[in-house]
């Protein structure tokens, strides 16, 4: 067939595509980006309810309490031996009556151990570490401080993989709750009091609660503390700075306040012991193991008819360095829809199931239509306008007035969580980041949401081709810790 | 197709002005809400600069004069913001200096306002106002905190629980009462928590015996858990019997645990047997490792036997909580030395013992004892 023919072809393929996709894509852009309005009203409800309360949850009192319940932070680490000394001096120090630190080495090649070794005094004890979860790699040693007191214990470990480590940690743990912590994460002082507040208010059927994540890259650290936010030089962190306000800030508030919340960041959350425990920890085949961990939680629960929580505090902060290089973003992206592909198709059961309460009715079949889905329709509408505009069947006009609504649209969501943060948390004080902050909103349109979109279905294919997804290194700068502003 | 639109070019015109204004007003927003808050914290500080010498005098209990106290209660510039800062300061000293302020916020009606605000509509306010009564630490209010315990905001019924601890014994046993019956649940809603009531019943100390004596017969299990915890706690030697028996029988598994800890609080080391018989395989693991937890407390020969036997337990868990409870008692830490010794032992009670006499040896040489 020649050029000539294949065209008209093509435009009747196209013409039909636009015709049969029309209505469609303007319900879908209408649901979804009224679901974001709906999230930001449910994160201001939740952020002025919890800000309205903070000074009377008793807060001074949980430092100095013997009844507060004791808290292991679990940290699986490798090859972080830039950044682990201070990493753990800085866990051990956060404001809380009851908590230790265990660090699983993950079979580290550079010198995260010999670090610590030095940084800490450590010896090699013969503590058994209880099997109660079942983990694949074989553990070298234990080591504690030469002191006998320090609450830290690090264990190393065969190579086996983040989740297999986590697991680790969990057996090792003595603590009633197990907070996550990743290696490169600053956590705020205040924040295992903060995080564990639901906890104490609603001890029998609160089982896991999350904090929120921002990027830490830009701002001033000083001794493995955050003590100044300030936003990115680099564009790509900038962008992410708004993103994770928009996605982990408000996403996560809104579904908390639904009481649905169905995905608590690997980089920051808590879980009872003993529900982990009961659901067998971290599944080590999993990609997306936070999201698979918290899907299973409530699978179990609701099949056991059991009453219980699963909450998000907008406060409490995790500080994490995120990615600076569009090549690193790329991994990281595909490897979040991978995993969010995965478990949503492995617990695709729960799907608009009533026995699954709120989560099958409501967040399951969301995160099917708007998340995992969403960049596919993002992708495929561009590609369909472009050929549209290329043979020449699309009114320009109206192509382009609609591409400004949706993009306005999503500057517009952004733009109404930033005016929430400003008015809740402000952390960022300066006014140049406020600047910042707003022009990252609008740059966020222009490239970065198309390539995220790409990277995202490159992420999906693989894993619908069935190659071997691997965790790979997360190739991190630092956070460049500074001692004076 | 190219003329062929789902809605019209018009309706489009009007939603993209409409989405450019309110991004406009969003980033208004962002900004008026910015310079607004800066303004009114520069505004509080202004109105507070003059006070602040006044204010740390108080606090410090450096005003022997008590002038620094006549000008805070005088001054009618700083309003509210007087009024927060004090409140501020209660929850940070005590003595002297806490009556002090108090009497700055009674004398500028702060008190009034908070007793007045307890039957606002916002739980918010309510929760405010029970707050400030409880860092007055005046038993007078202790009617007005009670009454609190029976507000219908659960947030508002915790701020009340830690107020009456605030209280101490002055509260009295009817307070103590009044707490243990704010643990059971009410319709769907949870009672006052746990580790809140647990908190305020030891701070009421022996005044709380007669009501955790009675909780102990309750019959919400809440209750029973939080009666037993504050027995072992404040060691109510008289529920002794209860606790063994609770430990034993009660139908809920977290009761039952509460009890064994409790009991190995208060018991006797005649009743040791009890606590030995819940390291049976048969009993619920949580209640196993409870009972290792209360013989390490007991102690006593039979306490160090039956630990001894649960070295080698399927369950490590258990085991290496018994190795932990040996180690705290003299005979316990001799009984994991002998075991060392042993070449009998089996390997898995090795392996517990070996740890723990690891970490016995690291603690003495940090002391300087080896």
């Amino acid at each position: 067939m020649s050029v000539d023919g294949i065209i008209p072809g093509l435009r009747e393929v196209v013409i039909e595509l636009l015709a049969a996709a029309q209505w469609p894509v303007l319900v879908y852009f209408v649901l979804i980006n009224t679901s974001y309005i709906v999230f930001i009203a449910l994160a201001a409800w939740d952020f002025v309810h919890h800000l309205r309360r903070v000074e009377q949850t008793g807060r001074q009192e949980r430092v100095a309490s013997e009844f507060v319940p004791p808290v292991t932070l679990v940290v699986p680490m490798y090859n972080e031996a830039a950044g682990i000394v201070q990493s753990i001096q800085s866990l051990l120090s956060l404001r809380y009556p009851q908590h230790e630190v265990v660090g699983v080495d993950d079979g580290s090649t550079d010198e995260t151990f010999e670090r610590l070794r030095e940084a800490f005094d450590l010896v090699e004890v013969d503590r058994e570490i209880p099997r109660e979860l079942p983990v694949k790699a074989e553990i070298l040693s234990i080591h504690v401080p030469r002191n006998g007191r320090t609450p830290l214990t690090i264990i190393r470990k065969t190579n086996s993989g983040r989740s297999d480590a986590v697991n680790v940690g969990i057996n090792a743990a003595s603590g009633e709750l197990c907070v996550f912590v990743d290696a490169d994460s600053i956590l705020d002082p205040d924040a295992l009091i903060t995080v564990t507040v639901p906890f104490a208010d609603d001890p029998t059927r609160m089982v896991a609660t999350g904090g929120v994540i921002r990027a830490a890259n830009g701002s001033r650290v000083v001794a493995g503390r955050l003590v100044e936010p300030r936003m990115p030089r680099q564009l790509l962190p900038r962008i992410q700075v708004v993103e994770y306000l928009r996605a982990f800030l408000i996403g996560r508030a809104g579904w908390s306040r639904l009481g649905a919340l169905v995905l608590i960041s690997g980089a920051f959350g808590v879980f009872r012991r003993d529900i982990l425990v009961e659901v067998g920890g971290l599944d080590t085949e999993s990609i997306g193991e936070d999201f698979e961990v918290l899907m299973r939680v409530h699978q179990h629960l609701q099949r056991e008819g059991r009453d219980y929580r699963v909450k998000f505090v907008g406060e409490p902060v995790c500080w994490t360095e995120v990615p600076s290089t569009a090549k690193v973003l790329q991994k990281q992206r595909a490897r979040w829809h991978r995993g969010l592909w995965e478990t949503l198709w492995k617990y695709k059961h729960m799907m608009l199931n009533p026995r699954y309460g709120k989560v099958g009715m409501l967040a399951i079949p969301y995160y099917w239509l708007f998340e995992l889905i969403a960049p596919l329709l993002e992708f495929a509408g561009l590609l369909l306008v472009i050929l549209g505009l290329a043979l020449d069947v699309i009114n320009v006009p109206f192509a382009l007035l609609f591409m400004l609504i949706a993009y306005g649209y999503a500057i517009l969501v952004t733009l109404a969580a930033m005016t929430l943060e400003e008015m809740t948390f402000r952390k960022y004080a300066r006014w140049r980041d406020l600047g910042t902050m707003l022009m990252a909103a609008i740059a966020e349109n222009i490239g970065y949401r198309q390539l995220t979109a790409w990277w995202r279905l490159q992420g999906w294919w693989a894993s619908l081709r069935g190659r071997k997804q691997v965790w790979g290194t997360m190739t991190r700068v630092g956070l460049g810790e500074e001692s004076k502003p | 197709m190219r003329d062929e639109q789902p809605i019209g070019q018009g309706f489009l015109d009007e939603v993209l002005v409409a989405v450019i204004v309110i991004c406009v007003v969003l980033a208004g927003v962002v900004v008026i809400s910015r310079v607004g808050i800066a303004r009114r914290a520069e505004r509080s500080r202004q109105r507070l600069a003059p006070l602040r010498a006044d204010l740390l005098a108080v606090g410090a209990g450096e005003d022997e004069s008590g002038d620094a106290r006549r000008r805070l209660v005088r001054d009618r510039t700083a309003g509210h913001d007087l009024d927060r800062a004090v409140v501020n300061l209660l929850t940070k000293v005590r003595g002297r200096p806490a009556e002090d302020l108090v009497e700055v916020l009674r004398e500028r009606h702060g008190v009034a306002s908070a007793l007045n605000a307890l039957g606002a509509a916002s739980s918010v306010r309510r929760a405010r106002a029970t707050r400030i009564l409880g860092l007055l630490r005046d038993a007078s209010h202790t009617n007005d905190l009670l009454r609190m315990l029976d507000d219908r905001s659960g947030e508002v019924r915790i701020v009340a629980a830690r107020a009456i601890g605030a209280l101490g014994p002055a509260a009295g046993p009817s307070a103590a009462g009044a707490v243990l019956r704010a643990v059971r649940s009410r319709r769907s809603a949870p009672g006052v928590p746990a580790t809140v009531a647990l908190s305020t019943l030891t701070q009421l100390g022996v005044e709380a015996e007669a009501a955790v004596v009675s909780g102990l017969e309750d019959d919400d299990p809440g209750v029973r858990n939080v009666a037993a915890g504050v027995a072992g706690h404040n060691l109510f030697l008289a529920t002794g019997p209860r606790l063994a028996q609770m430990a034993a029988s009660d139908p809920d598994h977290t009761v039952r645990v509460s009890a064994t800890e409790a009991f190995g609080a208060v018991g006797r080391p005649s009743d040791v047997h009890v606590i030995v018989g819940l390291l049976a395989p048969s009993e619920p693991a949580v209640v196993r490792r409870a009972a290792a937890r209360a013989l390490g407390e007991l102690g006593g020969e039979v306490a160090v036997a039956g630990l001894v036997s649960v070295l080698g337990d399927d369950d490590r868990f258990l085991a290496t909580s018994a190795a932990t409870a040996l180690a705290e008692t003299e005979a316990g830490r001799r009984a994991l030395r002998d075991l060392a010794a042993d070449e009998a032992v089996a390997p898995e009670a090795r392996s517990a013992v070996t740890g723990m006499l690891q970490m016995l040896d690291l603690r003495a040489s940090d002391r300087g004892v080896v």
